[in-house]
């Protein structure tokens, strides 16, 4: 069983770059090449590996964000617009209030959390209320939430002077402090080591964790045991969508230190990858955000150096995402009676 | 008139991709993965028309990607019976990578070298709004006059009773997403190729989530489908017209409104909207329920 743990994902990856070089292969480039490119981007020296394990932080506060959706049984393909909205909560705070850092930091953080929560919360309020499907309002509030960043950075948050749709720069007190000197790393990665501790803790530990792993496992069973179905439906979409307004604020405090248009480049879509490659568990994230980070790092570095574009990388993920839930090597199998 | 021809304009594009997410999902498929289907049904009309000079040969490569496409959902969900959902996530995103660096591979970098030949004009329209609307009655037939249809929604409400009939509920449902996909196809074909006559990157911007809310919305029924599609058009057909006039009210607000739209529909309008009983749900033919 712990094996079956180990070997799928393993396995889904092997497959997926293997029909990713026959794309890759198609449109006229050595896959070896490609591979090799996407490597050194993302591991071929101390910055690079930096690099990566920022945008793994990223990757981290997105998969736990699907994870703890899915948990429930709700699937929150709003991760993007709950990210965006947890960076402008985030900005506003870090760029309007001046703060000492021990302070000011937590409490963008809050913001950012909030933020996604917020969103995500709208979402939970449609279902519960209305029995809206959250996986059309979840991408509905995407749209929403890219088109208010635009217009807040085009207009009332834009930086004075400057002729990018961008906003100033936050303040330095809200700066995540550097964790390794000449590298881009900061100490995100441990807030989002934290984060995925607590992740583990509470589907472990807690009851409220345990009644929304029953209503994942079927919404009848858990009404009959008596589940406050409605309840952890809003708990779910709160903290899925805080946990995407986290990954918001690791994005503006740590690397871009402003808020813009594109300030996530699909982020919240690699989420549904890395959590279902990780089983949704808080170790398999862990694991699964690392190779998705580096999937970013060497995408950029072959759309630099290579003719191929970053959305190469979108396809191996779709196969991995499909090499996890297909069984290719198995034939009809029984559902347990 | 002019606003109403926008809409319609705006309209007929979702409303091939609504039918084709109405028959998957009154044979019990939900597919999440309208989205990418669209995009590749986008991609390979201009694809085609750039080819041949031709907008319907280019609705043929649509129409032949996107059936592909369906082919590979309905092994993943029929065949190996995989989640319906997260099956049509992983394609959307497939889609969207396989587009992009199909359209720079093929068309490089410059965007004016995409401008294709779209669809030429017959009276007020081109063919494919026609089709659309003619769609909607012979839809009506198909799945509440013939047999066909009865075996469609039959294995969508009660897959058990058509298995014990002697029919292959699998091969209903396989062909029910093949088809379900080339009207998919099409809607996408006409996004690129009648609403504008070209492809830019993720150029679907959403509309197959609203054919998904629209199917919900027209409770399952081709001429409910109609009238729901009819109400996502003019919200687009409202994004142009108020660009257009200039009102003051800034952009991206007036960008925002199909999606606002479709949470505010899908809210008041979409709980009563029960849909076939096994949607979504694999078809295990041993199973002991």
């Amino acid at each position: 069983m712990k094996v079956q743990k180990v070997v799928k994902p393993l396995l889904s990856i092997v497959l997926a770059l293997a029909v990713g070089a026959l794309v890759i292969a198609l449109v006229g480039e050595n896959p070896l090449e490609i591979y090799k490119a996407m490597l050194t981007g993302a591991f071929g020296s101390k910055g690079a590996t930096a690099t990566t394990l920022v945008k793994t932080t990223t990757m981290i506060f997105v998969g736990l964000s699907y994870g703890f959706a899915y948990k429930g049984g709700l699937v929150n393909i709003g991760i993007e617009g709950q990210l965006y909205m947890g960076g402008l909560l985030c900005s506003l705070v870090a760029i309007y209030i001046k703060l000492p850092s021990a302070i000011h930091i937590p409490l963008c953080l809050l913001a950012g959390f909030v933020g996604g929560a917020v969103w995500g919360g709208i979402v939970g309020i449609l279902k519960v209320k209305f029995k809206a499907s959250e996986m059309i309002t979840t991408v509905m509030m995407n749209y929403i939430a890219i088109y208010i960043v635009e217009y807040m950075v085009n207009g009332p948050i834009k930086e004075p002077k400057g002729t990018f749709p961008q906003s100033e720069k936050i303040q330095v007190t809200a700066q995540l402090p550097n964790l390794l000197p000449k590298t881009t790393l900061t100490i995100g990665i441990i807030l989002a080591l934290i984060a995925a501790v607590i992740y583990i803790i509470y589907w472990k530990y807690t009851s409220t964790g345990f009644e929304i792993k029953m209503l994942g496992a079927s919404r009848d069973v858990a009404r009959y045991a008596g589940i406050r179905v409605n309840k952890m439906v809003m708990i779910s979409m709160l903290v899925s969508g805080g946990l995407g307004g986290l990954a918001g604020c690791m994005e503006v405090m740590g690397v871009q230190h402003k808020i813009m248009e594109g300030l996530t480049a699909g982020y919240g879509f690699d989420g549904i990858a890395v959590s279902l490659l990780g089983g949704n568990s808080g170790i398999g994230i862990l694991f699964s955000s690392i190779l998705f980070g580096a999937l970013r790092v060497g995408g950029n570095a072959i759309q630099m150096f290579t003719s191929l574009p970053i959305a190469v990388i979108y396809i191996l993920q779709a196969l991995v995402i499909l090499f996890v839930v297909v069984d290719v090597f198995k034939s009809e199998r029984r559902k347990k009676a | 008139m002019s606003f109403i021809r926008a809409v319609l304009e705006s309209s007929t594009s979702i409303l091939f991709a609504s039918f084709g997410v109405l028959i998957m999902q009154l044979a019990g498929v939900l597919n999440i993965g309208a989205e990418g289907m669209m995009l590749v049904g986008a991609f390979f009309g201009v694809l085609g028309s750039s080819l041949t000079g031709n907008a319907f040969i280019g609705t043929l490569f649509a129409i032949a990607a996107a059936g592909i496409t369906g082919v590979l959902f309905g092994y993943c969900t029929v065949i190996k019976k995989a989640n319906q959902v997260v099956v049509g996530i992983a394609f959307n995103i497939l889609a969207s990578g396989l587009t992009t660096t199909l359209y720079r591979h093929i068309f490089g970098m410059k965007s004016d070298s995409t401008k294709v030949v779209g669809y030429t004009d017959l009276g007020p329209f081109s063919l494919p709004v026609y089709l659309g609307i003619a769609l909607i009655f012979v839809l009506s037939v198909l799945l509440y006059k013939t047999k066909y249809g009865l075996k469609i929604r039959g294995v969508g409400e009660y897959p058990m009773a058509l298995d014990s009939f002697g029919l292959s509920v699998d091969r209903i449902r396989f062909l029910s997403i093949i088809f379900g996909s080339m009207l998919i196809g099409v809607g996408g074909a006409y996004l690129s190729l009648g609403q504008l006559s070209f492809f830019t990157e993720d150029m679907v911007t959403g509309r197959g989530y609203i054919a998904l809310a629209a199917v919900i919305f027209g409770r399952y029924s081709p001429v409910g489908t109609f009238l729901a599609v009819l109400v996502f058009g003019t919200g687009e057909a409202l994004v142009y017209r108020l660009q257009a006039i200039g009102s003051g009210v800034p952009t991206q607000m007036i960008l925002m409104i199909p999606y606002l739209l479709t949470v505010i529909v899908v809210a008041f309008f979409g709980q009563k909207g029960e849909g076939p009983a096994a949607l979504g749900v694999p078809f295990f033919k041993n199973a002991k329920e």
